[in-house]
């Protein structure tokens, strides 16, 4: 007996030859062998000044990554730039790409945690830093940037610090260190250690050349200074 | 009240115990005289160090 097997006509239909695929498959692999390479260009030769303005500097390479959050090489360069201009040296060095990788760096982690605070920054907030005079058009100048570009790597990422800032200084996860040290100067006043003494030795505030003396002062200022709340 | 410590009381930036040594009666009201000690609290920059260490950042690119 001879048995036929029949294809289902609707999977026939939805069939493809295989030889249709190829070129989106070339077409991919192409592209992942240049972003590779582009990659490895950056493991292998580094990422030393003439790479900053080539057409790779505007190319998507990462640099860093925290979390799910990704810095990349045009920021790198663009920061670079900025550097070198505020040091007013024309040729980028590596001294401004790795004062620029750890600016990356440390951005990132405010990006962070700023998420962690649920902190934005408004377009208002930025532009209220923002002073245009002849020397922040040189600087613009020389650091290759418009005002966008300022706003971008100088202006939002400031007011973005000082926000989680204000955030940082009242959370006691952080000033777990703080806690301690004001608590050790409050043991050696307890153990009997004159006022003056401690104030003068250990206060960081300008008051300890005055032995720790505030002055005469009205309870509402000290209210209003020390936002007073007991830990 | 003179001559008696504050708990650690917390200002925006620092930390304080402050000790009240003189009250005087002024016509707009009582005015202390205070000493007091500050610890400041630990700014953006120095958490920063702090996370850049524990963290572990993946850096693509490197001299």
């Amino acid at each position: 007996m001879t048995v036929v097997w029949h294809q289902h006509p609707a999977a026939a239909a939805s069939a493809r030859p295989p030889l249709r695929n190829l070129p989106f498959v070339f077409a991919f692999a192409l592209l992942g062998l240049l972003l590779l390479g582009a990659v490895g260009y950056f493991y292998v030769a580094g990422w030393e000044h003439p790479s900053a303005s080539r057409w790779y500097a505007k190319a998507p390479l990462p640099v860093a990554q925290l979390g799910a959050r990704t810095a990349w090489y045009s920021d790198l360069s663009a920061l670079a730039n900025g550097f070198a201009a505020s040091e007013g040296h024309q040729e980028l060095t590596e001294d401004d790409f790795d004062h620029a990788l750890d600016l990356v760096n440390r951005r990132l982690l405010i990006a962070r945690l700023a998420d962690e605070y649920d902190v934005e920054v408004t377009q208002d907030e930025v532009n209220v830093e923002l002073v245009e005079d002849d020397a922040l058009h040189e600087f613009l100048a020389e650091a290759k940037w418009d005002l966008d570009a300022y706003r971008e790597y100088v202006l939002e990422p400031f007011v973005l610090s000082q926000r989680v800032e204000e955030q940082l200084m009242m959370d006691r996860k952080y000033q777990g260190g703080a806690l301690e040290d004001i608590g050790a100067l409050q043991a050696k006043l307890e153990l009997g250690i004159a006022f003056e003494d401690v104030a003068q030795q250990y206060s960081e505030d300008s008051s300890a050349q005055a032995k720790g003396s505030l002055g005469y002062v009205l309870p509402s200022e000290v209210d209003a200074g020390l936002a007073i709340r007991n830990s | 009240m003179l001559g008696l410590l504050s708990e650690i009381l917390e200002a925006s930036d620092a930390f304080w115990i402050v000790r009240v040594e003189d009250i005087a009666n002024e016509v707009d009201g009582d005015r202390y005289f205070l000493r007091g000690i500050a610890v400041k609290k630990q700014g953006i920059a120095e958490i920063v160090d702090q996370l850049i260490e524990e963290h572990d950042m993946v850096v693509f690119v490197r001299n």
